[in-house]
């Protein structure tokens, strides 16, 4: 024990150095990279899967079927009701902000990251 | 060293754990803005709103809605309501008060025609229908060649509305009003000053894609993504401040193919026919209504024109894709956008004198 330091003393400083330690990790988060696909649809709560593996998911709505394919890093409207293909036409989304959008089906495809590139979307 | 002091260890040890705790209650987790989207006015809207978990989204989303839905059944071109009722009556050609949520349409509209040449021309609802754009889904088939000529023989127009005050009569059997290329800014606009009405100073009001800002998220400007209207991703963002309106006309927004065509919504009054030589035009002003209307206009126009009716609007910031994905944009739009791709742009501007409207 170093001469003056006493065992309590240890203890402060070893519980200091941990809640330093913790409040970094807990903080500290890169921003950047599309990590998530949300699913907005009238009436119903935002869903959100994250982009880590593939996944198929069906989501019903008012006109029919929307699927959606989401592989590591990106997502897209395979098929979705309409005659006009604009949800899929969106192609593959990629980068935070990124959207796909249904009008028959009233949902909303958006790949957003730790921190979202853009406020609102223009189209 | 006395029995009194702390050891510098232990002085130490307290320094680093009184600013973990400052760095902890600097960890705001409450996110910057809140988000909610919701099915209105026969589109998506989205609302954005600063700062983030402050504000009763499920209140916003309720009243917005709902005045969102008045408005929507007041101005609904093909179905009963207050703007299906002023058709009649105009039909009719005897003289009645016009409904109050549409007699502001009527008015502005007139103006808009007139400073257009009548390529805004919101009195040809006769002729959008028979496009089978008065669907819930468009249609075809689209009108024969006789059918064209006899719809184009002599078509309405906003001047053979006559008013006085509120009283309106209307001077043409075939007069029928769509405000379908203005009435989503006119929404925009009264959805903003709602929100206001609800304590939302800071908010983005976003219905189908075209939006309008109000306050600012803190000490910087709003983010907008522009999504690419020839193909996936984003092809721009514009950084956008308080009070400013960001509208789009495009031909990939309603229609339908025939016959291997693509049939779009956006009807040109010079030929009758689906507007040619532009995807899409874009138009930042700070009325919404304005907005709306010019971004149609500006599609009308074309590619040889849209900076000549740009002029006569009022409209100084202005952007068009071209159908070869390039672009040209006024010289006041350049600093306002940063393209997210390799695209190819010009700067257009009207000719100096040419097409100003006299005083």
């Amino acid at each position: 024990m170093i001469r003056g330091l006493r065992w309590g003393d240890a203890v402060v400083v070893a519980l200091a150095t941990a809640l330093v330690t913790s409040s970094f990790a807990l903080g500290y988060a890169p921003g950047g990279d599309s990590t998530h696909l949300v699913i907005t649809q009238a009436g119903v709560d935002p869903r959100h899967y994250p982009l880590t593996e593939n996944r198929a998911i069906r989501v019903e709505g008012p006109a029919g079927v929307t699927e959606i394919e989401i592989q590591p890093g990106r997502a897209r409207c395979l098929r979705s009701p309409g005659n006009q293909g604009i949800c899929e036409a969106a192609g593959w989304l990629e980068r935070p902000g990124d959207m796909a959008v249904s009008l028959p089906n009233r949902l909303t495809l958006q790949v957003r990251g730790a921190r979202s590139d853009f406020d609102s979307m223009h189209y | 060293m006395t029995p009194s002091q702390p050891h510098p260890w232990l002085r130490a040890a307290t320094v680093a754990l009184l600013l973990s705790l400052i760095a902890l209650a600097g960890c705001d987790r409450k996110p910057e803005t809140d988000r909610l989207t919701f099915q209105a006015f026969g589109t998506l809207v989205d609302i954005t709103v600063y700062p983030g978990g402050v504000h009763d989204l499920t209140r916003i989303e309720s009243e917005l809605s709902e005045e969102l839905e008045i408005m929507h059944t007041s101005w609904h071109a093909w179905e009963p309501g207050s703007l299906g009722r002023t058709n009649q009556l105009l039909a009719l050609g005897g003289e009645f008060s016009a409904p109050p949520s549409v007699l502001p349409l009527i008015e502005y509209a007139q103006e808009l025609e007139s400073l257009t040449d009548g390529l805004f021309n919101p009195a040809l609802g006769r002729l959008i229908a028979a496009w089978g754009f008065h669907l819930d889904e468009a249609a075809g088939p689209p009108p024969d060649a006789e059918q064209l000529e006899a719809l184009l023989a002599d078509p309405p127009r906003m001047s053979d509305i006559e008013r006085r005050g509120v009283r309106l009569r209307g001077n043409h059997p075939d007069l029928q009003l769509d405000f379908g290329g203005m009435g989503k800014g006119f929404a925009v606009a009264r959805s903003l000053d709602l929100l206001a009405d609800l304590g939302v100073e800071h908010a983005i009001v976003n219905a189908g894609g075209d939006l309008m800002t109000r306050g600012r998220p803190g000490d910087r400007a709003w983010r907008i993504g522009v999504r690419d209207p020839l193909g996936q991703g984003v092809l721009a963002s514009i950084e956008l401040g308080s009070d400013e309106a960001l509208f789009t006309s495009g031909d990939y927004e309603r229609g339908y193919e025939w016959e291997g065509e693509r049939i779009h919504h956006v009807i040109d009054p010079r030929s009758g026919r689906p507007s040619r030589g532009l995807v899409a035009a874009t138009v930042l002003h700070d009325d919404p209504a304005l907005a709306d209307a010019a971004a149609t206009t500006l599609m009308i126009a074309g590619p040889d024109d849209w900076p000549l009716y740009a002029q006569r609007l009022g409209v100084e910031k202005a952007l068009v894709v071209l159908p070869d994905g390039s672009v040209e944009l006024t010289p006041e739009m350049v600093p306002r956008v940063e393209f997210r791709r390799e695209v190819i742009r010009r700067i257009r501007a009207a000719e100096p004198g040419v097409g100003a409207i006299a005083p």
